[in-house]
């Protein structure tokens, strides 16, 4: 665990995780596991999987437990890996850099619009001022532009933001994005609709041939498949960040920020950096989420709830590791898009309480298990392999003989 | 000449005088010691050097050529009124170019001034060859460098800077440790080896014997001479135990209230009445 | 007429500075005091509205856990002066637990972590008074008596003409409790002990002052102000389980930032300032009314990030 009495900084209580096993079979089992072309190809062949497990294989759960409703359906697939993307690249900057962000929805509800406007002809207005959209419908022209939109947006905001630590730069995020909110809601619904939303998105075909709504056998809909590629490639980035002098700079700035900064390091970049990747990672979500959902409204896109949102399931899955947030982000929708449809024993209909639950448990892991899920589960996972081992190991050497030695009784 | 020289340095928190109007020179080569009692003002001093503080007035110069040098203290004699312009320009000259005030602290590191801290600053989660990785890789490449996607195991440099200062403080079989997990005394001497990994020319030591045992204070007395010796380092050293300083030391200042009361080598110190009265008998010289 | 909007953004200001005053007090000083980061204090604002609808009258349930088990009213009807005494006392106790319970464990812990708990238990709170008590709006719960004057219905003034009535007294309230307070602080020992606290608390534990006990006070006083502040913003504005963040602590926040951690004036001031700047956008330009208020907020903290009347330096 790391030392809460740092140097500055605001670091978690937990940071990533250091190595559980040593020895010659650890390393190699770690070489594989880490070299980067596994974890791609794993993840990709879960990624082929997680649609059929989420629907068909709860399916089988739900049947076992007397129909309570608990199966998923194959929209939620996408929206995990989309949240997914988005918690990844904020755990950049929660888990590892330590910094607190309330206003990372300004990214995602930018991009989220950006990507939708694009894609129309509508014409918008403000300030007297007018234009008509291009119309470029080209899925992935549309993600670009609406990343490219929210990474730029990152940087004012990250600038002023960071000049400031701790709750008042969490305050400051908050403020940004909020102002985004009322400006989409009020003065900008001449771009973006306000309180009616945006709705005219016009996606078209992937490459000019590949249609989104099409269907892959066994997979599902191609829109999965693109959401899942796209969610592979920021896992991959993301993970290279972290394999990086980038992940090492990270970490360090959330265990002793005065001390990267004393080892002749420009703390302020680097927490620039951490704050605009970590923007490119929700812009992309973003860009997906208004691909996906065909529709931009300020309160899902922009407000603080949202904001909070990211911050929950971050946390939920464990701030320790890369995918943590990952699973953080499936328990999340599962539950606020599943569960909430259902009737629990004890609590009955769960309806709107879900997010009493939610919050219930997210205060427990940030009390008393900060690890996490995931986090939790490699510990599980560990303990479980740690006593095959040393059962393994007992097996092998046969317990010494030790002459009794006799007393005089 | 002086690698690092202060002049009219001074610090000023609304009402009171942390650093008054100190002139001080740290020759090259040399270990200085800086004491005075508690509050004198010896950690704003270092402070402000290192950039944490920025200076109410006053300015610092780092590693000026001996001409440079020369000029500067000629300059700084003739008051800023009767100096001409010429004579003004050519020390706003010299100071844009040699002065390090006002920088950050990342900027100071960089020009080649390192600190060891009292406490022990280090990176507790990571392991300890991560934790001095941190500074070498500062060294290697700069304050700052876009290689977010470059593979760190491709960092040699980085790593042989690193393995070279851990063996430099005998840390190097503990490498792989976590650094919340060692001792006290290496979680110290991985500090220096953190210090010394931006590869120096002047390194701060900021009481690193405070809190040690007779035995870890020797083993550290030991590591820093060997450490001048082979790196030729310029140490400054704010310390309070006088053994350390009459020993090690080349010279000494002594501050008091924020202002530099002696300055000399440690007999002449020794032997200074208003250093005496300053510390009012309780030390043993 | 220009005089005349001039008049009403002043004395809507002043109701609404009042109430980010009285929040931003009691999160200040709770901030300035333990350097405790408390991001549920909006939710003590919530629980005080709440409980003051509670106290003053029976309100009807349509919806929430307690509706669906057969409870259509819940409220004891005792009128808005009890409520005046009771809510703040309630949130007193409510303060008291959630520093021994909440506050208490995370003094040690990295400020991230108190953020995070803080966050996690105002959620929690706003979830379960919409669970019990329904999503759904209440209309404000104004007294059109108290203590026997007459404080309902329209008043005649120059200029503006008509004005509800217990608007203004309202104002006159809140400015009483905000001196009291002020008094206290500035006057008293306990007072002296909390600004001592707020400038140097390792120093104060030194001295021997029970530094514990004044937290728990101090703690606790944040948040009977908070509930308070709750009560009033009641009486003149609509209730539902949101108002607690966005119309607390988000305010509260802004408050502190621009007045200053850890300085009651700051507090006042900010209150105040932030109270008619919104009233005034409001009026003037509805539509950027937020954001400028974030923005002046977002302003302040950049540029001058001790707020304007801080004394710690707190913000690096």
């Amino acid at each position: 665990m790391s030392d809460p009495e740092t140097d500055g900084g605001t670091a978690v209580s937990e940071g990533p995780d250091p190595e559980p096993f040593g020895g010659q079979v650890g390393d190699l089992y770690r070489t594989v596991r880490d070299h980067e072309l596994s974890v791609v190809v794993g993840s990709a062949v879960f990624l082929l999987f997680f649609p059929f497990l989420l629907v068909d294989g709860l399916e089988v759960v739900n049947g076992l437990l007397g129909d309570p409703g608990i199966g998923g359906y194959e929209g939620l697939a996408s929206l995990v890996l989309i949240y997914g993307i988005i918690v990844v690249g904020y755990n950049l900057l929660l888990g590892y850099t330590g910094l607190l962000s309330f206003g990372h929805a300004a990214f995602f509800g930018t991009a989220a619009y950006v990507t939708g406007l694009v894609s129309s002809t509508t014409e918008i207005s403000f300030l007297g001022l007018s234009a008509t959209m291009p119309g470029i419908t080209s899925p992935l022209a549309m993600i670009l532009f609406g990343t490219l939109f929210a990474t730029l947006l990152a940087w004012p905001i990250g600038f002023m933001s960071i000049r400031r630590s701790g709750v008042y730069f969490a305050v400051l995020t908050l403020t940004f994005g909020q102002m985004l909110y009322f400006f989409a809601l009020g003065p900008g619904a001449g771009i973006t609709n306000g309180d009616n939303g945006f709705s005219d998105l016009n996606v078209g075909e992937l490459f000019g041939f590949i249609n989104l709504d099409g269907l892959v056998p066994f997979v599902g809909k191609m829109e999965y498949v693109f959401i899942a590629v796209l969610f592979l490639l920021a896992l991959t980035v993301a993970n290279r960040i972290i394999n990086s002098p980038y992940g090492l700079i990270f970490k360090a700035l959330g265990e002793n920020e005065q001390r990267v900064e004393f080892v002749g390091l420009n703390v302020f970049r680097y927490k620039l950096m951490a704050f605009v990747i970590s923007g490119s990672f929700a812009g992309l979500g973003g860009s997906l989420f208004a691909i996906h959902e065909a529709f931009v409204h300020p309160s899902t896109a922009l407000y603080w709830i949202q904001s909070g949102d990211f911050v929950i399931m971050t946390v939920l899955g464990g701030t320790g590791s890369l995918v943590g947030p990952v699973f953080g982000a499936f328990i999340f929708e599962y539950i606020s898009n599943v569960i909430s449809g259902t009737t629990l024993p004890v609590i009955g209909q769960v309806g709107s309480l879900w997010r009493l639950i939610l919050g219930a448990v997210f205060v427990a892991i940030v009390w008393v298990f900060p690890r996490g899920v995931y986090g939790g589960l490699v510990d599980i996972k560990n303990f479980i392999a740690g006593q095959a081992v040393d059962a393994l190991r007992s097996d092998e050497s046969s317990p010494p003989a030790e002459p009794e030695q006799g007393g005089d009784d | 000449m002086g690698l690092l020289e202060m002049e009219g340095l001074t610090k000023r928190f609304s009402g009171l005088t942390a650093v008054d109007d100190v002139d001080l020179t740290v020759e090259r080569g040399e270990t200085k010691a800086i004491i005075g009692p508690n509050g004198a003002g010896k950690s704003t001093t270092i402070n402000l050097i290192t950039g944490l503080l920025e200076p109410t007035a006053g300015h610092v110069y780092y590693d000026p050529p001996d001409e440079a040098a020369a000029d500067i203290h000629e300059l700084r004699t003739i008051s800023d009124e009767e100096r001409s312009a010429d004579q003004q320009q050519r020390l706003d000259e010299l100071r844009s170019e040699y002065s390090i005030t006002g920088l950050e602290p990342h900027e100071v590191v960089q020009t080649g001034i390192s600190k060891s801290f009292q406490t022990a600053s280090i990176f507790p989660g990571m392991t300890a060859r991560e934790n001095v990785q941190m500074a070498a890789l500062a060294t290697e490449h700069g304050s700052f460098k876009l290689n977010f996607l470059r593979r760190q195991s491709s960092f040699d440099a980085v790593d042989e800077i690193a393995t070279e200062m851990l063996e430099a403080v005998d840390l190097l079989r503990d490498a792989g440790e976590e650094a919340a997990s060692l001792p006290y005394g290496d979680k110290r001497r991985l500090e220096i080896a953190i210090a010394l990994a931006s590869e120096p020319d002047l390194l701060f030591m900021d009481e690193p014997t405070a809190g040690m045992s007779p035995e870890e204070t020797q083993a550290t007395v030991d590591l820093v001479e060997r450490l001048q010796q082979e790196l030729g380092l310029t140490i400054v050293l704010v310390e309070h135990d006088m053994e350390i300083i009459f020993s090690i030391a080349d010279s000494i200042a002594v501050l008091n209230r924020g202002a530099i009361i002696a300055d000399g080598t440690p007999d002449e110190v020794e032997g200074d009445t208003d250093v005496q009265e300053a510390y009012l008998g309780g030390v043993e010289l | 007429m220009v005089l005349e909007t001039a008049i009403e953004i002043l004395l809507n200001g002043l109701q609404q500075g009042a109430i980010f005053a009285l929040l931003g007090i009691g999160l200040s000083v709770i901030l300035g005091t333990m350097d405790f980061l408390n991001l549920a204090h909006g939710a003590l604002y919530l629980i005080g509205g709440y409980a003051g609808m509670y106290f003053i009258r029976e309100t009807s349930l349509s919806a929430g856990y307690l509706n669906s088990i057969g409870v259509d009213a819940i409220g004891l009807g005792l009128g808005f002066a009890a409520a005046m005494i009771l809510v703040p006392v309630f949130g007193f106790i409510v303060g008291l637990l959630m520093e021994r319970y909440v506050a208490e464990p995370f003094y040690d812990r990295p400020e991230t972590d108190q953020l995070l708990v803080t966050f996690g238990l105002a959620l929690i709170v706003q979830e379960v008074i919409k669970g019990m008590l329904g999503g759904n709006t209440f209309q404000p719960t104004a007294p059109t008596t108290l203590f026997g004057i007459n404080v309902g219905g329209p008043v005649m003034l120059p200029i503006i003409g008509n004005y509800p009535q217990w608007r203004l007294y309202l104002v006159g309230i809140a400015l009483f409790v905000i001196g009291l307070t002020y008094l206290v602080i500035e006057k008293t020992d306990f007072g002296l002990v909390v600004q001592a606290g707020t400038h140097d608390s390792e120093m104060v534990r030194m001295l021997g002052i029970r530094i514990n006990r004044s937290y728990s006070l101090v703690f606790a006083m944040g948040a009977a102000l908070a509930a308070f502040a709750g009560l009033i913003g009641v009486s003149f504005q609509t209730v539902s389980p949101q108002i607690g963040t966005e119309r607390a602590l988000i305010p509260a926040f802004l408050v502190l930032v621009v007045g200053g951690a850890g300085s009651v004036i700051g507090a006042i001031f900010g209150g105040f300032v932030l109270g008619i700047t919104v009233a005034g956008m409001t009026v003037l330009a509805s539509q950027w009314a937020q954001i400028v208020l974030y923005a002046v907020a977002a302003g302040v903290l950049l540029f001058r990030p001790e707020g304007l009347f801080g004394s710690k330096g707190v913000v690096e």
